[in-house]
């Protein structure tokens, strides 16, 4: 039998000192009676401030799929530490899911979901992951969290094809979660939502081309305004022919910068 | 010094949902944006749900909160199908909800709920709860952040509660109808988080679940 990776079980959550490598073995005959309760060790040891964080990701859907974006930073604090740490994650053909938040959390999610891939794989009887299964797990798993106290830090947006219908839903670390065809997550809902929201109403929707040129301009935004943000970026492209990943950098203007001395 | 709150488990997503019983039916509604702070995060989200045993469940308040209430309704209500071999009733699914969201006494369903449906006799029946589940049952209710705008209306228009001519005032299902699209356009004049668009459902026992979709100011 091939050993499974449960997230859920308790020890996954707890950093447990009588058990050094964490894998669950504890015979209880010859342990000592710890001198906390697990209620208290579980206070003590959960976490509330993000440490390493990924900033915006921008997804929107175009005709025939869905695109993501999102830059390869990962900051701790106000310093660019990891430049290289892609957010956007393949769950399989028809499935991706783009992370922002605390890196650490988005490791844990992606591990998980990556155990439920290779368990359904195992089995062998064709049943794949779906968007709309991933979107409801994802809340559950995070708002299970939040219900312990222990969140998640972890913004999820999870985007594919459902039934050959493009999709695109977020789950916050709260729980809540909401499906549209235009979703940015952290400080890209203030600096693109809006300006991008008006193209995406009053035009026809979008082939392909056009949607990356439209993600190529976000990304350009928020690496112009956000203090977080990054030059380097991943695209993502989901379509009925597959994933597509991308990796670019932003070629920024700054011919606009003297215009703009003075004024902030 | 006093520490402030680092992260708090609750947020508040705002929706202001209607619904309101007749003789032989109940009218619905619910407005379609979903705000975060002052963010709009959709255009066309709803806060009705309909639940599998022809009754339709109004939530709002806090969203995870929201989807975690109809997702454990969901599943006790094809329980209890499948234990007594027919659909729950929507009094007996009130009564289920006010114990649910009671077993969460100390750590709050953060939800302004209602549940509406027709009774075992046809006429509609409408059971609204507090966030710990206070269960009353109500000819009419209005609930959600736009509440204070709405529900003075509703009771001066349904039950002449406040006005020059009191006592209850029959209306058919059309004038319902047109009355709660007034009032909801009435209040997205004034209130930010109310807008985008009012989704009606009318649920009478003939066409079962009627619905349109309104559409309001998008400012």
């Amino acid at each position: 039998m091939t050993s499974v990776f449960n997230p859920f079980a308790s020890h996954y959550d707890a950093i447990n000192d009588k058990d050094d490598f964490n894998i669950g073995i504890t015979d209880r005959k010859n342990t000592v009676a710890p001198l906390e309760t697990e209620a208290e060790r579980n206070i003590r040891t959960r976490t509330v401030t993000p440490v390493v964080t990924g900033s915006s990701v921008a997804a929107f859907i175009f005709n025939g799929g869905v695109i993501l974006a999102a830059d390869v930073l990962g900051s701790y604090g106000s310093l660019a530490k990891y430049r290289n740490l892609p957010r956007i994650h393949q769950v399989n053909d028809q499935t991706v899911m783009a992370l922002s938040g605390d890196l650490s959390d988005a490791d844990y999610i992606k591990e998980s979901i990556d155990a439920k891939v290779d368990e359904d794989i195992v089995q062998e009887d064709g049943s794949e992951m779906t968007p709309v299964a991933l979107h409801a797990w994802c809340t559950r798993l995070l708002y299970h969290r939040r219900t312990k106290l222990n969140p998640l830090l972890t913004s999820v947006i999870v985007a594919g094809l459902e039934n050959n219908e493009p999709f695109l839903g977020r789950v916050n670390d709260k729980g809540s979660a909401y499906k549209e065809f235009l979703i940015m997550t952290g400080i890209g809902n203030h600096l693109a939502l809006g300006w991008v929201r008006t193209i995406l109403e009053n035009s026809a929707q979008l082939n392909k081309d056009q949607a990356e040129q439209l993600m190529d301009r976000i990304i350009k935004q928020l690496y112009y305004r956000d203090c977080r943000g990054f030059a380097r970026y991943r695209v993502c492209i989901v379509t009925k022919d597959g994933v597509e990943f991308k990796a670019k950098e932003v070629q920024p203007d700054w011919s606009l910068a003297p215009a703009l001395r003075n004024t902030e | 010094m006093v520490k402030q709150h680092g992260w708090y488990p609750y947020e508040f997503q705002s929706g202001t949902t209607v619904a309101i019983a007749g003789d032989d039916y109940v009218v619905v509604a619910s407005d379609t944006r979903l705000t975060e702070n002052y963010s709009i995060l959709s255009r066309t989200h709803s806060n009705v749900y309909k639940m599998h045993n022809n009754s339709l469940l109004l939530s709002t308040g806090f969203l995870g909160d929201v989807l975690t209430l109809k997702k454990t309704l969901e599943g006790r209500i094809k329980s209890y199908e499948y234990t007594h071999n027919k659909p729950i009733s929507t009094p007996a699914l009130a009564q289920m909800i006010s114990i649910m969201m009671y077993g969460r006494r100390f750590f709050p369903y953060y939800t302004n709920t209602a549940v509406a449906g027709l009774d075992s006799e046809g006429k509609g029946c409408i059971f609204g709860f507090d966030p710990v589940g206070s269960m009353t049952p109500e000819r009419y209710t209005c609930e959600g952040s736009a509440m204070p705008l709405l529900l003075p209306i509703l009771d001066s228009y349904m039950l002449g509660k406040n006005s020059t001519k009191p006592g209850p005032v029959k209306r058919t299902k059309e004038e319902i109808v047109k009355m709660v699209k007034d009032i909801y356009m009435a209040g997205c004049e004034r209130h930010v988080e109310l807008g985008d668009g009012v989704v009606i459902h009318v649920l009478t026992k003939d066409k079962g679940i009627e619905t349109d979709v309104h559409a309001l100011r998008k400012d």
